[in-house]
């Protein structure tokens, strides 16, 4: 039996549990906030920095899913149980994946997404190298008109210009 | 009277493409080059501006205009090249014509007719207000859910989910009676109700909020007939066909011969015990069992 | 009748566009001027029939004529009147035909300003927009009619989404489609030129005020979004970097590098093959665009209903222009001449420079927005691409690129002098360097004010460089004041827009600093009477009115005073509506603004004990990045104005062109030659690779529309946890004469651990088919997630217990450890307690037949 596409994509949207598809107006709740600003600054920093994986495109910090709380509770939890910010999120990645990385990690998949905008940006300078390098030599400024080129263009110019000007 | 509109509107659009087409004085545009040279002397105007302000040395407007020159010279010469392109033939453009003129209708019309609905007339909301007695009702109905909303009565919002009932609304129906429900004593009836709106507003599916509703009746009235049926249907629709039965031979047991419902119970039954392969008579009534909060 | 008329016109327009598309293409390649001479007829037609068609569209929704499936699915009579005309383009199909319109009237305006032109290219320039045309009505008509019907008509309708009901959001859609829309006569012109097989500086003129009008409206467009984002999702913020964000951002890009390279090719007949490219990839991008907000292959916030068969069309109409134009551009572009020389220190240097970077960064937006779809499609996982790789990577391509910006203006033409363009810039290099100093010393030192007076130092740069150069232009403080009026007057107005545009963008700059940099908020309760101190000010909140009716919605609106040292600042009044139709929640947020700073309180959910949940912001320079970007689009409307635009046609007279009689013309070659002796500047073969590498991003889009097809969603994501032993955990039992559950109960035999929820919808799909999981002999356990323990029990009693054990996991925090994120999801656990299968979503009868009882069969062995 398969399924057609219709009832598998209802489906699930009907499992992303209370996901609200909007913005949300408030997000973080103040129950969730720590009293230690430092630590709350550190929350906040990095659940901006991890994807609600019930939305569409938000972090958790964003998100008012159900989920998103739990993971923003869990985040502050392990902040007081002293981790780092890296061990914080390697304690979320190791359950969801990279994934849930709004910023890629640094791994063999990624090398292109990371140092692609530069190899472009070298590849665009070398294109542009040999294009000045080609015309290295020639004088920018253009030969001046054979007396055939000159003669000809007093024709087209002696002729008053007959259009029109429209302003 | 469609198709008269239709078919002005094709003739009228069709003959302006045909009129440059068919018309037999064809002016004779300006070269390429000319246009090409406008351009290039409104660069050359520019280059004086340039130098009466300052902003260019004589040397770099001579190098300017000399490029500028040499554009309207190769402009030129490309113009001299081109010139020998061959010039159509009248015969051509009638021919051509002739193609658009009867493949645009001819296309237009059957597209039309596959996609077109010619026979809805437009449906503007004021219109029908005046004419059609389910939009007044809705009209209605609105109304009294916006008085509803500074004055809520329990009663009111009963009569508002009949309505809505009526009119098919099914979702808007079962707000209404949670509202009367929350405001008023909750008769079995009205909690029935509910249960059996929820249960439309989702395509005949008995999902859990409907049960809660038919949980409530039983709770206020354990006799309450409705809710028994649908206990019955949940069970059926859990594949448990034996627990279906028993329920609505129950609640069949407990109904006055001329009980409305009595027909479509009996047919119910026999039905599903048709599928579950078993004669219903084998089966023991037994009440629904209501969850223990 | 009108809404049948209104279909009949677009099915005619559809006829009429191929007619334009092909007749007037016909006529320029044989030079019969009767042929070409159908274009102007045929786009005015055109236009008029979308008129028709798109005034019926919104008569239906006016007139909420409900037997219009489009007015029912998102119009409803109690909608103000604004919102049923601006709920035009609210949905899909509506704005399709928007779209549609846009690009007709584009077409009209050729056909009736584009007197400048000459007619073969103007014919083929209205046959290639005709074409465009073609393929987005014929979409229109297959896939998205807006005028299909519904008998018997609905009572009422189910109303727009209220977010889109709002003045910013109902307008920002048509500057946006103005911009999007309107590159596509750069593409129309690109590809008629190459058709033509003339790029020329003549051509770099006429293409360059349509591209002028696409950017200001893009520019607007885009920031039109970015305000109402702000101004009313509530989160204090104005971009996230979101799919459809880049969307629109890579055309701006691209477009704004087009804008530039457009200049060099009209005063120089250089970068004509770049030009001609960047006018492609423009429009090419705006497609893009189109396809990735429509079809799903993304997850964004902001998309329309998502259908991959339009997806598909739309790929389709992708596939066609871009892939045509590409291999178009292939042929043809190596044979473009290069014209005039010059050095890499020169205005065209200055321009190339940024080009080179803005096309870069457009290249880099495109990367990061589509590179989880690329990993995922090569099987190496899923990964999320989020804002901190785009802030990282984007803020080193900009900054060098607005260093540049100030200094090449004052580089001349061919051969710039740099070092005297530096001296001139003398009074920037102090205004710059005193920037960065009171910014530190005001906001003190710490990593984040050192970057605040870069991001100032930049903006203070640029400012005052763009200030420098008009007052050199003018002679200010060089010349008599007379004279400097004068000169002031006579300037063209393309200079002034290019002074105005970029002192704009120097004050978005600033505006961004400011934001990133001193951004405060504060997060808490508060009960009607309390006070919070947010950054110098002091808010009062007065109280809640519970009882505010809108004309479609019903709001509980605060009050809070804003004070500042006891003086009254604001009163601000932030809602929470709850619309009827369709029946949502939307939360309005109240800004009070000084043009400096922005105030913005957002009023949330009632705590239950008479408190309420209040968030407030206060938003440094914010403003400036809206002001700023209006700046930008007014120098872009002052260029436009110049009167170069304006320059007229050659009269219509037939006479001997001098041509004729000179006897001695040099034939094109000896200028070439003269030019340098240069051929393409590049070998052929380059010349592809913008066509391959389209191909093969569209096969990695046809890839993720068939996964897609397949229920293959992009958000459902893989386990991690695949291979790994069950996490540990030990719930307490659901029912009390059963028992709980911890991780040594799963090893020793083969395991299925299900998670559901009483709550959970497609639990309730599942539940029926769990029982052919204990028939194959596999234990089954389930773990009740995040539920209410009698709701549990009763859905057991109600539906049948199938499981061995239940337990309850009442916070969901077993579920985080085994990677829940969306129930039911369940694990098949082998006898060594390591989790080998994970299904998301409901298990279904060929899940379990197929996967799950073979892999359990193998496992057991």
């Amino acid at each position: 039996m398969k399924l057609p596409f219709g009832i598998l994509a209802t489906i699930a949207m009907l499992m992303m549990f209370g996901a609200d598809m909007q913005h949300p107006a408030i997000a973080v709740e103040p129950s969730e906030v720590l009293s230690n600003p430092v630590l709350e600054a550190r929350a906040r920093a990095i659940s901006s920095e991890l994807r609600c994986l019930v939305c569409q495109n938000e972090s958790i910090d964003e998100s008012n899913a159900p989920l998103a709380h739990d993971l923003r509770v869990l985040v502050r939890k392990r902040l007081l149980a002293g981790d780092s910010n890296a061990q914080v999120k390697e304690y979320i990645v190791a359950r969801y994946g990279n994934y849930v990385l709004l910023k890629p990690p640094f791994i063999e998949e990624t090398y292109i997404l990371w140092f692609g905008p530069l190899a472009l940006l070298l590849a665009a300078t070398a294109a542009v190298f040999v294009f000045y390098k080609r015309s290295a030599g020639v004088p920018p400024d253009p030969a001046p008109l054979s007396d055939e080129e000159s003669r000809s263009i007093s024709i087209l110019l002696g002729e008053p210009g007959e259009h029109e000007e429209t302003r | 009277m469609y198709w008269l509109v239709f078919a002005l509107l094709t003739i009228i659009c069709v003959s302006a493409l045909l009129y440059p087409l068919l018309r037999r004085s064809q002016s004779t545009a300006a070269s390429r080059a000319d246009y090409d040279n406008v351009v290039y002397r409104s660069q050359l105007t520019e280059v004086a501006h340039e130098v009466e302000r300052g902003v260019l040395t004589q040397a770099q407007a001579h190098a300017a205009r000399t490029e500028i020159h040499r554009r309207m010279l190769a402009a030129t010469a490309v113009e001299r090249k081109a010139a020998a392109s061959p010039k159509g033939s009248r015969h051509a453009r009638i021919t051509a014509a002739v193609v658009i003129a009867v493949l645009v209708p001819l296309g237009s019309g059957l597209l039309y007719a596959a996609l077109g609905s010619p026979d809805l007339p437009d449906q503007p909301y004021a219109e029908r207000l005046k004419h059609d007695p389910n939009v007044m009702i809705a009209a209605a109905a609105h109304r009294l859910a916006t008085d509803l909303e500074s004055k809520p009565v329990a009663a009111g919002y009963q009569r508002l989910a009949e309505i809505y009932f009526y009119l098919r609304e099914y979702d808007r129906s079962a707000l209404a009676y949670q509202r009367a429900v929350d405001l008023g004593d909750g008769s079995a009836e009205m909690w029935s109700q509910l249960g059996e709106t929820i249960v439309l507003a989702n395509g005949g599916a008995v999902v859990p909020s409907a049960m809660s509703a038919f949980t409530h009746a039983l709770d206020v009235d354990v006799r309450e007939p409705r809710a028994r049926y649908y206990f019955g249907l949940a069970a059926a629709q859990a594949h448990k066909l034996r627990r279906a039965v028993a329920i609505w031979r129950d609640l069949e047991k407990d109904s006055a011969a001329d009980a409305p419902w009595l027909p479509v119970l009996k047919q119910h039954i026999a039905a599903y015990a048709k599928r579950g392969g078993f004669d219903p008579a084998t089966i023991t009534p037994e009440p629904p069992v209501l969850p223990k909060p | 009748m009108i809404v049948e008329t209104g279909l009949f016109a677009l099915i005619l327009a559809l006829f009429i566009a191929a007619v334009q598309a092909v007749v007037p293409l016909i006529g320029a390649a044989r030079g019969d001027s009767a042929w070409m001479n159908v274009d102007r007829p045929a786009a005015l037609v055109l236009f008029a029939l979308i008129t028709m068609s798109f005034g019926a569209l919104m008569w239906a929704h006016v007139t909420s004529d409900f037997s219009v499936l489009n007015v029912v699915q998102n119009s409803n009579t109690d909608k103000p009147l604004l919102y049923k005309i601006t709920g035009v383009w609210g949905s899909h199909e509506g704005s399709m035909m928007l779209w549609t319109f846009i690009l007709t009237f584009y077409g009209m305006a050729v056909a009736a300003f584009g007197g400048n032109l000459p007619p073969g290219l103007r014919a083929r320039v209205l046959s290639v927009q005709a074409m465009i045309a073609f393929g987005f009505i014929l979409f229109i008509l297959l896939t998205s009619n807006p005028f299909a019907r519904v008998y018997p008509a609905p009572l009422n309708g189910d109303g727009l989404n209220p977010l889109l009901q709002d003045p910013g959001l109902a307008f920002h859609p048509p500057f946006l489609y103005l911009g999007y829309v309107g590159f596509s006569m750069a593409f129309s012109f690109a590809i008629a030129a190459l058709i033509e097989g003339r790029v020329d500086a003549a051509w770099a003129r006429w293409v360059r005020p349509w591209t002028l009008v696409a950017w200001c409206a893009l520019t607007l467009g885009v920031a039109m979004g970015s305000w109402w984002s702000y101004y009313t999702l509530g989160w204090g913020g104005y971009w996230a970097w979101d799919p459809v964000e880049n969307a629109s951002l890579m055309p701006w890009l691209a477009g704004t590098a087009l804008l530039h390279s457009a200049i060099v090719a009209e005063k120089r007949d250089t970068l004509k093959a770049w030009t001609i490219f960047l006018a492609i990839i423009t429009f090419s991008l705006s497609l893009l665009g189109t396809f990735l907000v429509r079809s799903g292959v993304l997850t964004s916030v902001h998309s329309f209903a998502v259908d991959p068969q339009r997806g598909v069309f739309i790929l389709l109409l992708l596939l066609l222009f871009t892939g045509a134009s590409l291999f178009l551009f292939a042929l043809r572009a190596p044979a473009l001449k290069g014209g005039g020389l010059f050095a890499p220190i020169s205005r065209e240097g200055g321009l190339l420079f940024n080009n080179i970077l803005l096309s870069t960064a457009a290249a880099t937006v495109l990367l990061g927005t589509l590179y989880p779809l690329f990993v995922d499609a090569l099987g190496l996982g899923k990964i999320s691409v989020g804002p901190p790789y785009f802030n990282m990577v984007l803020v080193p391509l900009m900054v060098p690129m607005i260093l540049v910006m100030a200094i090449g203006p004052f580089l001349s033409w061919r051969r710039g002098d740099f070092m005297g363009a530096l001296a001139r810039l003398k009074i920037a290099f102090v205004v710059t360097a005193v920037t960065i100093v009171a910014t530190l010393l005001i906001a003190g030192a710490s990593a984040r004010s050192v970057w605040a007076s870069l991001g100032f130092g930049l903006a203070a740069w640029l400012f005052c460089a763009s200030l420098i150069e008009w007052t050199g232009r003018i002679g200010l403080f060089r010349r008599s004041l007379a004279d400097v009026f004068q000169r002031a007057r006579h300037l063209p107005r393309s200079a002034y827009g290019m002074t105005i545009a970029h002192m704009g963008l120097a004050i978005v700059l600033a505006g961004i600093t400011g934001s990133l940099a001193w951004k405060t908020e504060k997060l808490q309760v508060m009960y009607p009477g309390d006070s919070v101190a947010v950054a110098g000010y002091q808010i009062k909140f007065t109280g809640v009115d519970n009882h505010v009716k809108g004309p479609n919605y019903t709001a509980s609106r605060a009050t809070f005073i804003a004070s500042r040292d006891g003086q009254f600042v604001a009163k601000m009044q932030p809602e929470r509506r709850v619309y009827t139709n369709p029946p949502q929640d939307k939360s309005t947020v109240a800004i009070h603004t000084n043009f400096v700073t922005d105030l913005y309180a957002v009023f949330g959910e009632p705590d239950g004990k008479g408190g309420f949940v209040t968030h407030f912001f206060l938003n440094p320079l914010v403003p400036w990045i809206f002001f700023g970007a209006v700046v930008m689009v007014f120098g872009g409307m002052v260029s436009l104005s110049d009167r170069r635009h304006r320059v007229g046609a050659p009269l219509r007279k037939t006479r001997a062109t001098p041509v004729a009689s000179a006897p001695a013309m040099p034939a094109p070659a000896t200028v070439v030659v003269a030019n340098g002796e240069r051929k393409g500047l590049l070998r052929g073969w380059v010349y592809l690779v913008p066509l391959l590498g389209f191909i093969v991003l569209v096969g990695f889009f046809i890839h993720r529309l068939q996964l897609t097809s397949e229920g293959d969603t992009p958000n459902l994501i893989p386990s991690v946890m695949i291979g790994k032993p069950a996490p540990t955990f030990n719930l307490p039992p659901l029912l009390a004469d059963r028992p709980g559950l911890k991780t040594a109960d799963l090893k020793g035999k083969v395991t299925l651990v299900d998670f559901f929820a009483s709550w959970c919808v497609p639990c309730r799909a599942e539940h029926p088919v769990l029982p052919l999981v204990t028939q194959a002999g596999i234990r089954l356990v389930g773990i009740n997630y995040k539920d209410k323990p009698a709701d549990a029990k009763a859905w057991l009693a109600e539906l049948g217990d199938p499981y061995q054990a239940v337990a309850v996991d009442a916070h969901g925090r077993t579920g985080i450890n085994f990677g829940v994120y969306g129930v039911p999801e369940s694990y098949l656990v082998d006898r060594n307690g390591v989790i080998r299968f994970k299904q998301t979503g409901p298990l279904t009868p060929e899940i379990i037949r197929s996967k799950l009882i073979p892999m359990a069969e193998k496992l057991e062995q």
